[in-house]
């Protein structure tokens, strides 16, 4: 018996096919004329289950939850405490906050510019690619080429998509982007690579004065924190050596950011920020 | 009929809530499921489209998702095809 049968397509599956080919060629030169038509089209008609996702997800967070009702008493007493003493912490970055803007407008730079708050409507791993669905668009004010940042400070990515209620973020981390950017106290300039899920990785001198804790910021003046240098790779022997860093901040937990250039913060804010960094200094691809 | 009908609501939705991985996953295993299932081919095009961004390149190639899709689809009716496996 011969069980490698072959079995011809009939004329109906034929024509299909063929259908769908020159459905897939015109589509591909709509995208090539217009880019944006199909990603603002489909995004449009996403858009509202992704905001009922949302709004589903913020009512139900903790409806279910399976604690006594004395474990979340004590959780509740420990959060407490944590709040009075972040409280604190808070008030001393406010006065070097207002003393950062006080300096800036004494050397002539204005304040910092409107800044929209927006939720984030879905992020990785939902999307294959680093990128993130914001729900402010352009009846927003939100621009093609927005900074994209958490608590005013820490960088996310840059507005690369403008809807009429949506928006559409490329990480910086995003894999092969390039973002040139400034570390430590003496602002050495070099251009970092994303290379996916918060990760940064750069080549410098073999002399260069980098150490581990560093700050990675924008070159420009008014731009935030990128990262702090997590790991330095190189032997005395090498030319170059590679430093690694990571977004200090956990995106899968982060609900709002913000959009419009932050301030950059002064070196002592950015040190304690260091240390309010939910992830410890070590390799970055272990964490 | 209305396993395919059920196949392609999960799909909308795993885009919309799950992880791109479930996605994915679920795409290939409809494709060796059903006959000729080229809403697979639409659900990596929503993929690429909404959730990529302009000059977004896999290895050089943009909508990766998108020609991947369409190359299973031909595998999976060459393999079908030959093997006796059928919807």
């Amino acid at each position: 018996m011969n069980l490698l049968r072959t079995v011809r397509r009939p004329r109906r599956e034929k024509s299909f096919l063929g259908t769908v080919l020159i459905l897939g060629v015109l589509i591909a030169g709509v995208h090539f004329f217009f880019p944006f038509f199909f990603s603002s089209l489909l995004s449009s008609l996403l858009f509202p289950f992704w905001t009922f996702h949302k709004n589903a997800n913020e009512t139900s967070m903790g409806a279910f939850s399976l604690e006594s009702r004395q474990s979340l008493i004590s959780r509740v007493e420990d959060l407490s405490f944590k709040l009075d003493q972040v409280n604190l912490d808070f008030q001393t970055l406010h006065l070097l906050e207002l003393e950062n803007e006080e300096l800036k407008a004494a050397l002539g730079r204005s304040g910092r510019e409107k800044i929209i708050l927006a939720a984030i409507l879905s992020r990785p791993p939902r999307s294959p690619y680093d990128t993130l669905i914001l729900d402010r668009g352009s009846t927003d004010g939100v621009k093609k080429g927005d900074i994209v940042s958490i608590d005013n400070h820490f960088l996310v990515g840059e507005i690369v998509e403008v809807g009429g209620s949506f928006s559409k973020v490329e990480l910086f981390s995003s894999p092969g982007k390039e973002t040139e950017v400034q570390i430590g106290k003496d602002h050495i300039q070099t251009i970092v690579y994303g290379f996916g899920a918060g990760n940064f990785r750069a080549r410098l001198p073999q002399d260069t004065a980098i150490a581990v804790g560093d700050v990675v910021s924008m070159t420009s003046f008014d731009i935030g924190v990128l990262g702090f240098v997590a790991k330095i790779e190189g032997t005395s022997a090498d030319a170059f050596r590679v430093l690694y860093f990571r977004t200090p901040f956990n995106l899968s937990q982060t609900r709002m950011v913000e959009i419009g250039a932050p301030t950059t913060p002064s070196l002592i804010e950015a040190e304690s920020l260091k240390d309010e960094s939910p992830f410890p200094e070590g390799n970055p691809e272990s964490l | 009929m209305m396993k395919r009908v059920f196949a392609n609501l999960f799909l909308f939705l795993s885009v919309l809530v799950f992880p791109w991985y479930v996605t994915v996953s679920a795409l290939v295993i409809f494709i060796f499921l059903f006959r000729n299932f080229y809403e697979a081919a639409f659900f990596s095009f929503l993929l690429d489209v909404v959730y990529s961004t302009p000059g977004t390149y896999f290895l050089g190639v943009p909508f990766i998702l998108t020609l991947a899709s369409f190359v299973f689809l031909i595998l999976a009716s060459f393999l079908k095809r030959h093997l006796l496996l059928r919807a």
